[in-house]
């Protein structure tokens, strides 16, 4: 399924690549500012969706975008489980430092959480695109 | 710390996750499959035992303690639960490596199924009532995702009946909680336990009036008059095998969620008022889904009512709890989840049956089945256990199930719903009759018979015959081990104590109950229990009758 | 060897081992099956005779087994089994005739069947032994009540042995649904007594202890007795719940002899015998077992008359014969129940041998079609005559005994003769009753074997000794026991057997210890009898002329098919399939118990103390839109204005989160509605064109309604949650916003509780979103690939 239309594939161009960025953002600001893995995945996949629909799903439809969403899964569960079999309790979150930077493992959680809502939206975006035929 | 209460919902997922890499390795999946069901499955084993000696076991997920945190309680009726839920997932998953297409393996069948075990056990273990609406909603998608495997167009149609009516439960159920927080400010059961002891007045009427709404949506899981539409209509279509799991464990997540949180956590003054609507409800479920059963021609849809009439069971043991007697409501209690692993083991076992005798006729329909005694006497055997012992026919479960649940009923002069209840009970007989003179009596119609194997089925379908059968005649430690579980679902005090800590039990309710004891001792003094228990009901009747 | 207490579980114990084994075994050793039965019946024989002969020579105590089965609170069910005569009686008929019945089928029973149909046969019939053992010995009613039931099942087994034909389907069923019926009763009342005396154990109920008198100052004690009274009535058919029986001769003949002629319908008689002591003394007992024993008692000989296939003549009898063993227990007069019981177990017992061996021989069982098998029968013909003669009652057979026993005590009755002309009623009824046995024993004997010989009786030959044999030992029975009559061995065998073996009961064939009135009525009931034998036709006639109410088989089968039509009628109505009603239903029930509570609760808008005023206007007014584009959802005609306005909806929704200030449920929201509205338009693409319903205008009222309701209703309840002195005084909120950045390393304290304070919450809902993306993925491919 393909909506071509000039002015699309021109956003489209784009797009993509803008929200791809802007989630990047939205989900490492999210411990401290409104944001975080849900709504950057759901930001990522809708500029992947106006991509879609301006090129066409073929190209998108080579990719296995369920296994993004299964491996978020289990991205999110180890992240939990590590923490459970080094003592600390199941996702008993921690905090590293690197450096100056403070990194709470609890975002290794929110990226699962991330693989999982593009991988996800995308699986039905592109199964409902490859309907058509 | 009991970092190890995750594992019955962790490893399923995690396997679930694992398996969908290997969706085009049959053989290396359902190894993967089994080996992980039966080690979870001794784990929940080690953990009844566990629970049993040393009492409730808590875990707070992140670390995070309760009220604040989520915390997840294994007592000694949630760990029957994962006992049961574990035991009956192997069961079924075995008996479905007979009967999964290629298809359906391809996709996602098995890691569905953890996922659906793991969401059941979850609901089991959770002390947090959005958790509870989270592990609901784990649960509900995969039993979409498992009933359209296959996707027909039938299997399509009765699904989407089967989303819409659940989906309306979902939103109630957060609708619910969110009134609840309004109101008491918080979502920990115990905690919630804990602030509805003292509330009274308006207050405590709000809390009635919100929880209303959940105990709206825990009917429509567990099938409950009015409310169990989505059943008779969406079984019939689930695949063959795993419907032993539906049937057997999705309706009493909903019993189990009813008695968790009706008799533990709501403590408010007039709460009382659900569990006499349960009472009335449980007349109904009971009549009207048995009577549902006795005019179907289809196997699958007589035994799917029959869920709806056995509920009516539960119910009804639920609806006892309002007695004012302790010792009523804890027998109530033990005959009710007595009743709920009998039924969840029975259940499974006649749908696993009945997908037997579907394969070797290649129908579900009764008149175009017949003469299977002849051709497969092992199968009538089977499903002559389960028959019987679903209809309360000593000496298996159902007969220990029914007689404490009319026992405990007569004890408390709930005269009305017992006698619905052996109503039932006749026509429950008369249905298994009717497969019984229909499938495995007469003449067989051999033509259209399918030459599919099924001996492999009947293995795992016997070991559910034999549960039955076991747990019936060597009764007593079982329906210890219900009673001690029914003594603390009765008593919030252990789990409250679990969860929050020494003294977080509010110590006037604990006088009450103490004081009721009292009252009932004083009534005769220094004669056996028994009789003491004997006297006091009769002079309660004749009360009455003057 | 085994001591005398525990010989008790082992007469149980051993039917069910040997059915069990018949089962595994049945296939390799088919009808052989049933020298296993024999043996069996045979080792229970043996040990019931012992423990009865240690019991009644030693003068001890009855031997006690006792363990529990389990309990529940208060309640327990003992596995208790108490060998007093009566009950060690009952053990020795039941395994007697069981070991006949077992040397009969050897013979008996088509042996082109196949082996495991073979098996299962003698597998339930054993079965059926070890359950009435059980019945016969359990000193717990709930005990009892098991091998009750299991009896029930067995039977229903055995009647449908003929599986393949629709008659035997038809009378198992009947007989099943008609003794459930009965059963569940009985399970009732045994539940009531437990709860009203603390007690199932029936031995100390019977004592009349503490325990009983508490039963009978029950008010429990009258509806417990009504329900164990349908339990026997049922078992041992009684009018009116007698058909199932006649029904139940599909069974193969042993079947028909053993359970029901012999043994089961004891059952329930056997009940009512154990409950005399219990219930005896109440205002119900003799009125209601008298009214209902001399109806049965009557109507079956009645009715035997007419019959004339040869086992439905004695299925007739039977009802008769137990009809009158309810009528002695209702006259108290249970010294005697053991005769009756005895005698009637004997001559009936060989005269359904008697009819299979007929049947066997001529392959017939109508009486119209068989005579004259006297010359080519001789060894069946004096069996029959010895069994026929004791049922017409005449002297020197058993029957003749028993006969004389009831007369007496239905003159010398004090139980009758408070009942004034009622009395009367009962003797002539008794009298006219046993003169149709009288006439039906002739038509029988002479019937079949005297007169011309027939065509279906040219290839008769005698039966094999195997098929003799057992109905021979009971018609000896049947004459010994009478004959010894003349001295007091009888006399004193019976007494010791019998249910109250302290008092006297008085018979005896020496006519000098003959009284009067008996002997009287007997001569009268022998001068009818002989007449109406005599004019067969004509009463035939006149009972073909009276014949006006409907058949009662097909009363209960109608009754269960208007029940069925009903439920059908139901069903169909409510599981209709449309998702309208479903949800219509659902959303009236949540409104209907909703609103109760609150009402109960006291509550109402009343209590509601929210200012509304304190909304900025911007709140109002997306309030008021979020209605307008709510109804443009569902006044749309088209599907794509329908996805549009719900779009609309999703992102005035989002915007009241503007009003509350929470920027991150204002951000996902919004992401949500924008991609849920291009899935809604992705999904369309896919659908058909709409067709709006017509609807009619009470429908659209309804649902206008319902929807209206849910509403009003969760408004109000957010209305009240929201309301001083009902609003929660304690959240969490506060502890949250302070540990979030202390505890969890982020400012942002919306994020931590969904990663950090509550993630396995999130772990649930991430799971769900991957599994919605695999059931899509697979789905849709599935379907592809289907396709």
């Amino acid at each position: 399924m393909t909506v071509s239309s000039p002015i699309l594939r021109t956003v489209a161009r784009f797009a993509l690549p803008l929200s791809l960025v802007v989630s990047a953002i939205i989900f490492m600001q999210g411990h401290n500012l409104p944001g975080g893995g849900f709504i950057a995945g759901v930001l990522g996949a809708a500029g992947a969706a106006i991509y879609l629909l301006a090129f066409g799903v073929e190209r998108a439809a080579r990719i296995q975008w369920w296994k993004f969403a299964v491996v978020g899964l289990c991205i999110s569960l180890l992240t939990g489980t590590v923490q459970a079999l080094l003592g600390y309790g199941f996702m008993n979150h921690t905090i590293w430092h690197i450096g100056s930077y403070h990194l709470p493992t609890a975002t290794f959680f929110d990226l699962g959480v991330y693989l999982i809502v593009l991988g996800t939206l995308m699986t039905i975006f592109v199964e409902l695109g490859m309907e058509d035929r | 710390m009991n970092t190890h209460l995750i594992i019955p919902i962790l490893v399923p997922l995690f396997t679930a996750m694992v398996l969908t890499f290997f969706s085009r390795q049959p053989v290396l999946q359902r190894a993967m499959s089994l080996a992980s069901a039966l080690g979870v499955l001794g784990y929940v084993l080690w953990l009844l035992f566990y629970v049993d000696q040393h009492g409730i076991q808590t875990m707070a997920v992140g670390g995070w303690e309760a009220p604040w945190g989520i915390v997840f309680v294994a007592d000694r009726l949630a760990a029957i639960m994962l006992c049961l839920t574990m035991g009956v997932g192997t069961v079924a998953m075995i008996y479905t490596f007979w009967t999964v297409t290629r298809v359906q393996q391809q996709y996602f069948f098995y890691p569905l199924m953890h996922v659906l075990m793991g969401g059941v056990n979850w609901s089991f273990l959770t002390g947090d009532l959005f958790n509870l609406f989270v592990s609901y909603e784990v649960m509900l998608i995969s039993s979409y995702a498992m009933m359209m495997a296959g996707a027909s167009r039938q299997q399509l149609r009765q699904t989407f009946k089967y989303i819409v009516i659940n989906a309306i439960g979902s939103s109630l159920f957060v609708a619910a909680i969110g009134l609840i927080y309004a109101t008491v400010g918080t979502l920990n059961m115990a905690d919630i336990a804990v602030q509805t002891t003292q509330l009274t007045g308006q207050r405590a009427a709000m809390v009635t009036a919100a929880s209303i709404m959940l105990l709206v949506v825990f009917s429509i899981k567990s099938g409950a008059f009015p409310l169990f539409f989505w059943l008779p209509d969406s079984y019939p279509i689930v695949p063959s095998g795993v419907i032993g799991f539906f049937a057997g464990m999705l309706t009493k997540v909903g019993v189990y969620s009813l008695l968790r949180v009706f008799i533990t956590v709501f403590q408010q003054e007039g709460g009382e008022l659900i569990v006499q609507i349960l009472l009335v409800l449980s007349g109904f479920t009971m009549l009207l889904g048995v009577l549902g059963a006795m005019c179907q021609w289809d196997i699958r849809r007589i035994l799917s009512w029959h869920i709806i009439s056995q509920v009516g069971y539960m119910l009804m043991g639920i609806g006892f709890t309002g007695h004012v007697d302790p010792l009523i409501v804890n027998m109530a209690i033990a005959g009710t989840i007595f009743y709920v692993a009998h039924n969840i083991i029975v259940k499974s076992c006649l749908f696993l049956v009945g997908g037997i005798a579907e394969r070797i006729t290649g129908t579900q329909e009764l008149k175009k089945m017949g003469g299977l005694l002849n051709v497969a006497p092992g199968v009538a055997g089977l499903f002559l256990v389960a028959g019987l012992s679903i209809a309360g026919i000593p000496p298996f479960t159902g007969f220990a199930g029914k007689f404490t649940l009319i026992g405990v009923g007569f004890s408390g002069g709930y005269f009305l719903v017992v006698a619905v209840a052996i109503i039932t009970s006749f026509f429950t007989l008369y249905s298994m009759m009717k497969i019984w003179t229909y499938v495995f009596w007469g003449k067989a119609h051999e033509s259209q018979w399918q030459p599919l194997s099924y001996r492999g089925m009947m293995a795992p379908t016997a070991v559910l015959v034999l549960a039955t059968t076991a747990f019936g005649v060597f009764a007593q430690p079982f329906i210890d081990l219900a009673s001690k579980a029914a003594t603390d679902v009765r008593d919030p005090n252990n789990y409250v104590t679990a969860v929050l800590g020494q003294g977080a039990w509010p110590v006037v309710a604990e006088a009450k109950s103490d004081e009721a004891d009292a009252v009932a001792a004083d009534d005769v003094e220094q004669s056996p229990d028994a009789e003491r228990r004997a006297v006091a009901v009769v002079a309660n009747l004749t009360r009455e009758a003057h | 060897m085994l001591d005398y207490p525990s010989m008790l579980p082992a007469i149980v114990f051993v039917p069910f081992a040997a059915a069990m084994l018949a089962l595994l075994i049945g296939r390799y050793t088919g009808r052989h099956t049933g020298l296993l039965m024999v043996l069996a019946a045979l080792t229970c024989f043996g040990m019931s005779t012992t423990l009865f002969l240690n019991t009644h020579q030693a003068g001890q105590a009855p031997a006690l087994f006792t363990t529990t089965w389990f309990s529940v609170g208060t309640f327990q069910i003992d596995l208790r089994l108490l060998g007093d005569a009566f009950g060690l009686f009952f053990a020795m008929l039941v395994s007697g005739i069981g070991t006949l019945v077992g040397i009969y089928s050897l013979s008996y029973i088509p042996t082109d069947l196949p082996n495991s149909r073979l098996g299962r046969y003698y597998a339930a019939l054993i079965t059926f032994m070890g359950a009435m053992l059980g019945v016969a010995l359990a000193d717990n009613l709930m005990l009892l009540y098991v091998f009750w039931e299991i009896t029930t099942i067995a039977s229903f087994m055995l009647i449908g042995f003929w599986y393949d034909e629709a008659s035997a389907k038809r009378g198992a069923n009947m007989a099943m649904q008609v003794t459930v019926t009965g059963g569940l009763g009985l399970l009732a009342g045994v539940v009531l007594i437990g709860v009203a005396a603390g007690t199932f154990t029936l031995s100390e109920l019977q004592q009349q202890t503490g325990a009983w008198s508490r039963l009978l100052a029950s008010p429990l004690a009258n509806i417990a007795l009504i329900l164990v009274f349908l339990g026997a009535f049922t078992k041992s058919a009684q009018a009116p719940f007698h058909f199932w029986l006649p029904n139940a001769m599909v069974a193969p003949t042993p079947v028909s002899t053993y359970l029901h002629a012999a043994t089961m319908v004891k059952a329930g008689i056997f009940l009512v015998g154990r409950m005399l002591p219990i219930f005896g003394g109440t205002a119900l007992w003799s009125p209601v077992l008298i009214t209902v024993g001399l109806i049965t008692f009557v109507l079956g000989a009645y009715q035997a008359m007419r019959e004339t296939d040869l086992k439905a003549i004695l299925a007739r009898t039977t009802l008769s014969m137990l009809g009158m063993i309810m009528l002695v227990y209702g006259l108290n007069a249970s010294e005697q129940d053991a005769l009756q019981i005895l005698s009637h177990a004997t001559y009936k017992g060989a005269l359904f041998l008697v009819a299979g061996i007929v049947e066997h021989a001529t392959h017939t069982r109508d009486i119209r079609e068989l005579g004259g098998l006297r010359r080519k029968m001789p060894i069946t013909f004096i069996i029959c005559a010895a069994a026929a003669l004791s049922m017409a009652g005449v002297p020197p057979f058993f029957g003749f005994l028993a006969k004389e026993a009831l007369y007496h005590e239905l003159l010398h009755s004090e139980v009758l003769h408070a009942a004034g002309v009622g009395q009367w009623l009962v003797v002539a009824g008794s009298v006219l009753a046993n003169a149709f046995m009288f006439a039906v024993s002739f038509k029988i004997l002479l019937g079949v074997f005297c007169g011309p010989e027939t065509e279906k009786g040219h290839h008769a030959h005698e039966a094999g000794p195997g098929l003799w044999i057992p109905p021979a030992v009971l018609a000896l029975a049947a004459t010994g026991l009478g004959v010894i009559g003349v001295t007091s061995v009888t006399e004193h065998l019976v007494q010791a057997i019998s249910s109250d073996p302290h008092s006297h009961v008085h018979i005896s064939m020496n006519p000098v210890h003959w009284s009067i009135g008996p002997v009287v009525l007997t001569f009268i009931t022998i001068a009818l009898g002989v007449g109406f034998y005599m004019r067969r036709t004509a009463v035939e006639a006149a009972q073909a002329r009276l014949d006006v109410l409907p058949s009662a088989p097909r009363v209960w089968e109608r009754m269960m098919e208007h029940i069925a039509g009903f439920a059908t009628f139901y069903a169909g109505r409510w599981q209709n399939g449309s998702l309208h009603w479903y949800i219509a239903a659902t959303m009236a029930f949540f409104i209907g118990v909703s609103a109760y509570a609150l009402v109960h609760g006291g509550l109402s808008l009343a209590n509601a103390t929210v200012d509304l005023t304190e909304l900025p206007w911007y709140a109002i007014a997306l309030g008021v839109l979020t209605i307008g584009a709510m109804t443009a959802v569902v006044r749309a005609n088209t599907r794509m204005g329908g996805a549009i306005a719900l779009g609309a909806t999703g992102f005035l929704v989002s915007l009241m989160f503007v009003v509350y200030r929470s920027p991150d449920i204002l951000l996902t929201q919004i992401l949500i509605e924008t991609v849920s509205t291009i899935f809604i338009l992705l999904i369309l693409f896919f659908m058909p064109s709409f067709q709006p319903e017509q609807m009619s205008i009470t429908r659209k009222m309804i649902n206008l309604g319902i929807s209206a309701g849910v509403g009003i209703i969760v408004f109000l309840m957010v209305l009240l949650s929201m309301s001083d002195g009902i609003r929660a005084t304690r959240t969490l909120k506060e502890d949250y916003l302070s540990r979030a950045l202390d505890g969890a390393g982020g400012a942002n304290a919306v994020n931590v509780i969904i990663v950090d304070f509550r993630a396995i919450d999130t772990t649930g809902e991430i799971c769900v979103l991957v599994i919605v993306g695999l059931a899509v993925f697979a789905l849709l491919r599935s379907r592809r690939k289907l396709a």
